[in-house]
């Protein structure tokens, strides 16, 4: 049992409180992904879980040992950073092999283990490349493999794939998917991709200013926002929010509607402006002005408008999300 | 468009281009001018080393005497006082290498505690070494000097080798230096490998910052080659002496003309050339560290 257990953790940098107080369970083989805005304590709490960054309270488990004040290297824990953190004057080899080198494992032992984290991640024909004869991609790879061979119970990763251009973070991504099914460790993964967040996580941790906006499966956070900040901050393009005084009137504060769940017909509700059309061959993206403030649609195909466009529509029933006036979930209007 | 805003256009473009080369030229200018300054001190070693004691006074500063005479003048300069020359080089050699690489340990150290480390009274250690950076080498002899006596240090190479070794400058740079070529991730990354901080300082940062190091090294060599006044102080013992004291104490004798002094001049030039050419060796071979420009450790 390798999961991760937090315990009112808190985390401040002089006068300035980060994470006040956070409580998660990270369970043992899940692909646990971190997404929160900009700033809002993710690396933080990822650096503390591994050890780089002391709490100034609260306690860190890992696999139900308490580790608050353990060594990183003793944590059974390895990390892959944003930048790659390569040595540049080791060659990949060497980059792989540092942390057994240190550990004094035998020479045939570490032999087996680089050849076999090369395998992995098709790394054979650079093993005596420096990293600056490596691309973004290939640099990736050789920071995933010096993880793996620490054989750790939990991968820490601070968006791994961020300084990727969108192909290769595509192919990235999945080969991340399969190295967790063929390693089956517990994985936290920090991203402000949500797409990463979607297709990798069995469980997404939603961060908002150091605090834990909510936790779940990512269709439910899709399907069932617990709040206002969820629900615009999962979901591309963002859902439309709208506070009208009808809906006020029974008791609701807003109304979340999805992009795709706003259908155009004659007898709508509102009525709208066409403002831009962006086509994406699959599906367009219209973005208009209606009598209850900025909407966006999405539809399939490419629909005939342009802007300038007069349409009406309304939301579909069964996917209209409220809200009351502290941006909280509520079951629907009162009345 | 009309002719004329294409010929209005293409005077405009026509003057700028004459003023670039302009400014060019007065570039190139400067810059010989600044050339010629640093170069006419060397020339005239040069060629003052390979005159007689006679052509020395008697000939034009910036051409050849009437002989040849530098293969007589190095004889004669290996000669004087039974070798001593020899001694002077090989003590300024020793001193300064090992303050080069004292400094550049020492320095490079420092730096990385007050670029890495966060501890307290950080701020107030930097202060006060941009402060001792202010305070030129020169006003800190005496004190030394009463330092190393109260220590049992005086007349002793090492009071002249341990205040060498102490480069405020280099401290300075190797902060800079680390705080913006040393990325932090990578320093967690070995933490988190397992390195401890003093593996990580020698597999890690001393490779990293090598050419910062080699600058410091460099600085501290060349200034403890050159120093004059502590060693001055400091060293009594002939034995001890450098070359910048030794050739000093020549000099000395042959403005007193006695002794056959007046015959000293041409060695000490020629003394002073010689002097010059262990600094030249050490840039020569150094100068590949540069090469890889001082952001090596960086992979973007
Ligand atoms: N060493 C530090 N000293 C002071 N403040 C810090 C320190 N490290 C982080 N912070 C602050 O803590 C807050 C959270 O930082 P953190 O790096 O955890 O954000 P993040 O969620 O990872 O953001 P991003 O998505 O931009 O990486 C930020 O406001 C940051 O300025
Ligand atoms: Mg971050």
């Amino acid at each position: 049992m390798t999961d991760v257990a937090i315990r009112s953790l808190n985390k401040t940098f002089g006068a300035l409180e980060i994470i006040p107080d956070l409580n998660l369970n990270v369970p043992d083989g899940s692909f646990t992904v971190l997404v929160g805005p900009s700033g809002c304590g993710k690396s933080t709490l990822l650096r503390m879980i591994a050890g780089l960054e002391q709490p100034t309270r609260g306690s860190i488990a890992i696999g139900g040992t308490d580790v608050t004040y353990e060594e990183p290297s003793k944590r059974g824990i390895s990390m892959v950073f944003q930048s790659y953190a390569l040595f540049p004057h080791m060659t990949v080899g060497q980059n792989i092999d540092f942390g057994m080198r240190i550990a004094k494992v035998p020479k045939e032992e570490r032999e087996k283990k680089v050849a076999y984290a090369a395998g992995v991640l098709k790394l054979e024909k650079l093993l005596d490349r420096k990293p600056s004869a490596l691309s973004g991609g290939q640099r990736q790879r050789v920071a995933i493999g010096r993880s793996i061979v620490r054989d750790p119970k939990v991968f820490l990763f601070d968006e791994p794939l961020s300084n990727l251009d969108a192909a290769l973070r595509g192919q990235m991504r999945v080969e991340l998917a399969e190295l967790h099914q063929r390693l089956k460790a517990t994985m936290i993964y920090v991203t402000h991709d949500q797409v990463e967040a979607m297709t990798l996580a069995d469980q997404i941790v939603v961060m908002n200013a150091g605090r834990i906006e909510q936790i779940g499966d990512p269709l439910s956070l899709y399907e069932k926002p617990e709040t206002e900040f969820v629900a615009t901050f999962i979901g591309s393009p963002k859902m439309n929010l709208i506070k009208t005084a009808d809906t006020q009137a029974m008791g609701v504060a807003t109304i979340g509607i999805r992009p795709e769940h706003l259908e155009v017909c004659d007898a709508g509700k509102w009525s709208a402006v066409v403002r831009v059309v962006e086509k994406l061959g699959n599906e367009a993206i219209a973005y208009l002005d209606s009598e209850v403030g900025d909407l966006t649609l999405r539809l399939v195909g490419t629909p005939a408008l342009k802007p300038g466009d007069q349409l009406r529509m309304s939301p579909r029933d069964g996917h209209v999300h409220y809200f009351d006036q502290h941006g909280r979930r509520m079951a629907g209007p009162s009345s | 468009m009309t002719a004329t805003t294409d010929i209005a256009t293409f005077i405009a473009a026509k003057r700028r281009r004459s003023e670039q080369r302009r400014s060019r030229i007065m570039l190139t200018l400067l810059l010989s001018l600044f050339l010629l300054y640093s170069f006419m001190p060397l020339a005239y070693l040069v060629l003052s080393a390979t005159k007689t004691n006679g052509d020395l006074f008697t000939t034009f500063g910036f051409g050849f005497g009437t002989e040849f005479n530098l293969w007589q003048n190095l004889r004669d300069l290996l000669a004087r006082d039974n070798g001593v020359f020899m001694r002077w080089m090989f003590n300024s050699l020793l001193y300064s290498t090992v303050a080069g690489l004292g400094a550049a340990i020492l320095a490079t150290a420092a730096g990385y505690a007050l670029a890495k480390f966060k501890f307290v009274g950080r701020n107030l250690i930097f202060a006060l070494v941009l402060g001792a950076v202010m305070i030129p080498q020169t006003a800190l002899v005496v004190p030394t000097f009463l330092l190393l006596a109260l220590s049992g240090l005086s007349d002793n190479p090492l009071g002249v080798i341990l205040p060498s070794m102490i480069s405020p400058i280099g401290v300075y740079l190797m902060r800079v230096y680390m705080e913006q070529g040393l990325d932090n991730e990578l320093l967690d990354a070995a933490r988190i490998e397992g390195a401890g901080e003093f593996v990580i300082f020698r597999a890690i940062v001393l490779p990293l910052v090598a050419p910062g190091m080699v600058t410091v090294a460099l600085l501290s060599f060349v200034g403890t080659w050159n120093n004059y006044f502590l060693p001055l102080i400091v060293l009594r013992s002939p034995q001890y002496q450098p070359i910048t004291v030794g050739l000093a104490t020549w000099y000395q004798l042959a403005q007193q003309g006695g002794g056959g002094g007046q015959v000293l001049f041409s060695i000490i030039i020629t003394g002073a050339l010689v002097s010059i050419i262990p600094v030249i060796i050490v840039f020569l071979l150094l100068q590949r560290f540069w090469q890889g420009g001082l952001t090596a450790g960086a992979i973007k």
